[in-house]
């Protein structure tokens, strides 16, 4: 079994995941703000992606320098298959444990 | 293109260890940051860099290093003795919380001291340690002309004889410039006056700089071409063309025609001076006369030859040309200066005296804080004594203690830290005096790291000997001491209070000796007396005034019609301003034997306007200056100076004697004087120092402004009113007789001529206030130890009174006691300050370093300051009650 995930963790990857080939700092941070709508630390964007990659769940490869850059590469992140079955294995639990816990959060009332 | 502010990206480098990881991250941000300039400008962007790069570097530099996620090893002892550590920091925070007086004292004293010295260090850093920014700036050197038998040191190179020299073998390369001081019009804008020099075209290649956009001039066998190109700096592009790449290719005006822009220099780059425009040299430089010396010239060493071996080379070299070309080569001499030293040669001896002084301030203030320690020590034995008995060894309380010295130490250099910014920044604002590579000057990385270091230095400095010597208590110690009436650890602390004081009159005599040498160079006399007038520098536009009747004829109509102005009481114009060495050109004395030696006489040429005496306040001693006779057809007369009619006709008069034109001409403007051609005396003159203020005049000749006229002419002007309507007249004149022509520089006449003094005035204003400072600190010691004293000694004073001391003697007794202290530190530091006096001798002026008067004075003050600071205490002891004090026990 896949190492489990943190739930910012587990936001990353998703991001990667939609962002296929243009998955990089910027465009995760920005992906990320888009969906949930809430500002995201740029230092907590870095240190998941360096865990994640610690961890082997996420491969990078640097790309091609450009000049609104100042001729620095992107560094461009993919999920691993470690990082994609961890994903699903993510997935899985939350389906099977949902069922059964949303009942209960109903009768708490809102 | 706009780049990021440099600073987050130098501490990100730093902070991390993987070079690739760090260059994408900075890439990231760069590229964000472009997005938030192009919604919100480029300062908020800066801003916004700053803010999220420190706040990535932070959680990088705390989260887990690059590739390692587990824990590293050894992190439980780490952790533990962390933890030990931050304890002891909150214990020492509160500790100093509770005595809010010791603290914001200590913090105070270490913030003005540690300030100080990082300030000082920034401009050392800035302006004399940082390399210049040029190709391996240490074999570039400056070429000098100097001719000491007509007092003549540092002069331009003739570009014949610049070409001799660049032949010489020691050098790999050697360039030459010349300023023609230009006007720039062209479609963008009003006309300005834009800094030009006329470069040969190796001059960027000797320099090792490129343009950064376009290019710089192509390389000719012969230094000089046809094309009319010219480079320009960064500055002027942003300012005048918006910083677009569109004006390579363009065509501005300059004075004398029309130039193709090729090429934009990158940021920062003005050699020589300020220098916005280069012009494409074009004409050759071997076509001149070897008496005209006008060139600057700059060479680069040999990588096998020292600046020494330079110089001998050249001092043969001209001995050579001396013989080879008597009449223009005799008795002149080269010398090749360090290029570092001619830029801030001037301020290296000044910013390390002041450097030595900041340290000696700290080292004060350290002094200070370790006093105001050993005696919160004292205070504080009962606390340590019942810590020690609940069982903390003797490392512990003396980590306690340091712990707390480190609280200080770091506080005082934050608060250092701050002080510098700020005094940085006044005082480039402030400081009366130009400072070479002044934009280059900034509170960076480097004067942290010093803060950082002087934090830790300082620390140790002040912390270690009270938190060894309090750690030393125990219980019996305790009882023992609290009848002592002085215990050792007094004249411990008394022994600082005399290296303090000592500390003090060292500093003070520094910033004596200077302000004597400085009182004394601003006393020194010009000649000149005119306290309210200002200059003001006129440039004509060479192709408006083709011929050279038509210049001379503008500055006659431009003076006399200033001359009729009521806002204006007095006018004059002068291609040369006082303290400014003339053309030195030879002539011959008509009615007089031939000098002994041969050689023909070199007086000073100046060209002036009839109003130029008057308006400097400089009397006519005889006959007559220039007026309406004198114009462009007129018979040719010349006015002298006294220096001139006393060396070439000693005892007769001057006037009606001929000076003759003994060279090929280099009348300007197209005006060659004929061989032969004479001019007849008609005025003399008093003398006006024209070398430099420290040195005696030099003979002079005045020639009339309509007959060998000049472009550029300084004005002298003063009125009734403030300058500020005195400039706008004479703004109103010009434009009158020529409305396309700019107002170039304008400046108090006064500070023109007290220049000279200004770098000894820069040390002597920073060093008199550290000196002050140092006094205040040496004060407030005297004071501390004399009123603690008298608090421990309560009791023994109650009694000597109850048995018949008077107060008198009780005053006797507390002021003895820090007077004896003050003696010894005033006379300790007299010896030190004698002899430290000479570091600085290269800065003073008609002052020994040893200077007995400026010694006794700084000993008089320290005394009578040392007795203000004992008398409060004193006084406080002779009023006490008797009663009273053995009550309080």
């Amino acid at each position: 079994m896949a190492p489990t995930l943190g739930s910012f963790e587990h936001v990353i990857l998703l991001a990667v995941l939609h962002l296929g080939e243009e998955a990089y700092a910027v465009s995760i941070r920005e992906e990320i703000e888009r969906r949930t709508g809430g500002a995201v630390a740029r230092g907590a964007v870095y240190t998941t992606l360096m865990r994640l990659e610690g961890k082997g769940m996420l491969r990078s490869r640097m790309g091609d320098p450009t000049p609104v850059r100042g001729g620095r590469a992107k560094r461009f992140y993919a999920l691993s298959p470690a990082g994609a079955a961890s994903l699903r294995e993510a997935r899985s639990a939350l389906l099977e444990a949902w069922p059964r816990s949303a009942g209960l959060l109903e009768e708490r009332g809102g | 293109m706009r780049r990021p502010p440099a600073l987050p990206a130098a501490l990100l480098r730093r902070l991390l260890a993987d070079p690739e990881y760090v260059e994408s991250v900075l890439g990231d941000l760069e590229e964000e940051w472009h997005a938030v300039a192009y919604r919100s400008g480029l300062r908020s962007a800066d801003a916004w860099y700053r803010r999220h790069a420190l706040a990535v570097a932070l959680r990088l530099a705390l989260g887990p290093s690059r590739g390692a996620v587990e824990p590293r090893p050894h992190t439980f002892t780490m952790v533990r003795l962390m933890q030990a550590f931050l304890g002891d920091v909150r214990l020492a925070l509160r500790s100093l919380r509770r005595a809010p007086g010791f603290t914001a004292a200590a913090v105070v004293a270490l913030g003005l001291g540690a300030g100080a010295a990082t300030a000082v260090f920034t401009l050392l850093d800035g302006v004399v340690l940082r390399p210049l920014p040029y190709a391996d700036p240490d074999r570039l050197v400056r070429l000098y002309d100097s001719k000491p038998s007509d007092g003549l040191d540092r002069q331009p190179l003739s570009p014949v004889t610049f070409m001799d020299y660049r032949a010489l073998g020691v050098f790999s390369d050697a360039t030459a410039w010349w300023r023609p001081e230009i006007v720039l019009t062209d479609a963008v804008g009003e006309p300005v006056r834009a800094s030009t020099v006329e470069v040969a075209e190796n001059f960027f290649a000797l320099l090792g700089v490129e343009p950064a956009v376009g290019r710089a001039f192509p390389l000719d066998e012969t230094l000089h071409g046809s094309g009319q190109e010219a480079v320009i700096s960064h500055a002027l592009w942003q300012r005048r063309f918006g910083g677009e790449r569109s004006v390579l290719g363009t065509t501005i005006r300059l004075n004398d025609g029309s130039y193709e822009v090729v090429g934009v220099m990158p940021p920062g780059f003005h050699f020589p001076g300020d220098t916005d425009v280069w012009q494409r040299l074009r004409w050759d430089l071997y076509d001149h006369s070897r008496n005209a010396h006008f060139m600057g010239a700059l060479a680069r060493l040999r990588a096998d030859v020292s600046p020494a071996v330079a110089n001998q080379a050249l001092g043969a070299l001209t001995a050579r040309l001396g013989e080879a070309y008597p009449a223009s080569n005799a008795a002149w001499s080269a010398r090749a200066e360090p290029l570092a030293d001619d830029i801030v040669g001037v301020f290296r001896p000044g910013l390390y005296a002041l450097f030595g002084a900041s340290g000696l301030l700290l080292l004060i203030a350290c002094i200070n804080v370790a006093n105001l320690l050993l005696a919160r020590g004292a205070a504080r034995r009962g606390e340590m004594a019942v810590r020690a008995a609940l069982g903390a060894g003797r490392a512990r309380l003396a980590a306690q203690l340091l712990a707390e010295s480190l609280v200080l130490g770091v506080l005082g250099t934050a608060v250092g830290f701050g002080v510098a910014v700020v005094a940085v920044r006044g005082f480039l604002a402030w400081s009366p005096v130009a400072i070479p590579r002044a934009d280059a000057v900034a509170v960076d990385l480097g004067a942290l790291g010093f803060a950082a270091a002087l934090a830790a230095v300082v620390t140790v400095l002040f912390g270690l000997v009270p938190a060894l010597a309090a750690s030393r208590t125990n219980l019996q110690g305790i009882l023992r001491q609290r009848s002592r009436s002085a215990s050792t650890r007094d004249a411990g602390r008394s022994l600082l209070v005399v290296a303090e004081v000592a500390l003090a009159v060292v500093l003070l005599a520094g910033a004596g000796l200077l302000v004597r040498s400085v009182s004394r160079l601003m006393a020194e006399e010009t000649g000149v007396h005119a306290p309210t007038a200002l200059t003001m520098d006129v440039q004509l536009a060479g192709d408006n005034y083709p011929t050279w009747a038509t210049a001379g004829d503008f500055y006659h109509r431009l003076l006399t019609n200033l001359r009729a102005n009521p806002q204006v009481t007095h006018a004059g114009a002068s291609n040369f301003l006082p303290l400014e060495v003339g053309w030195p050109i030879p002539v011959g004395v008509a009615d007089n034997a031939a000098p002994a030696d041969g050689v023909a006489p070199r007086p000073q040429f100046h060209t002036v306007d009839g109003g130029w005496f008057e308006a400097l306040g400089v009397p006519v001693l005889a006959g007559r200056t220039f007026d309406e006779r004198d114009g462009a057809d007129g018979r040719p007369v010349v006015v002298v100076n006294r220096a001139l009619a006393d060396r070439y006709w000693p005892g007769e008069e001057a006037l009606g004697k001929r000076l003759r034109v003994v060279d090929r001409g280099i009348g300007p403007l197209g005006r060659r004087e004929a061989v032969g051609d004479e001019h007849v005396v008609v005025g003399v003159v008093a003398d006006v120092k024209n070398v430099d203020v420290r040195a005696p005049p030099e003979p002079a000749v005045y020639f009339s402004v309509r007959q060998f006229p000049f472009l550029q002419m300084h004005l002298v002007v003063a009125g009734p009113g403030d300058p500020a309507a005195l400039v706008a007249t004479v703004r109103a004149e010009l434009r009158r007789l020529d409305p396309g022509l700019p107002l170039g520089r304008v400046q108090p006449l006064e500070r023109v001529l007290g220049a000279t003094a200004d770098p000894p005035r820069l040390v002597m204003l920073l060093m008199g206030s550290f000196a002050v400072l140092a006094l205040l600190l040496a004060a407030v010691g005297i004071y501390g130890i004399l009123s603690y004293g008298v608090t421990q000694r309560r009791r023994e004073i109650g009694i000597r009174m109850a048995v018949g001391a008077r107060p008198g003697d009780v005053l006797r007794l507390v002021v003895g006691q820090g007077m004896s202290m003050a003696l010894a530190g005033v006379l300790l530091g007299a010896a030190a300050a004698a002899a430290a006096g000479r570091l600085l001798s290269s800065l003073l002026y008609d002052v020994a370093p040893g200077d007995p008067a400026t010694l006794a004075a700084v000993m008089a003050v320290v005394v009578a300051v040392a007795l203000l600071a004992c008398a409060l205490p004193a006084l406080r002891a002779a009023l006490l009650r008797p009663m009273q004090s053995l009550g309080g026990e």
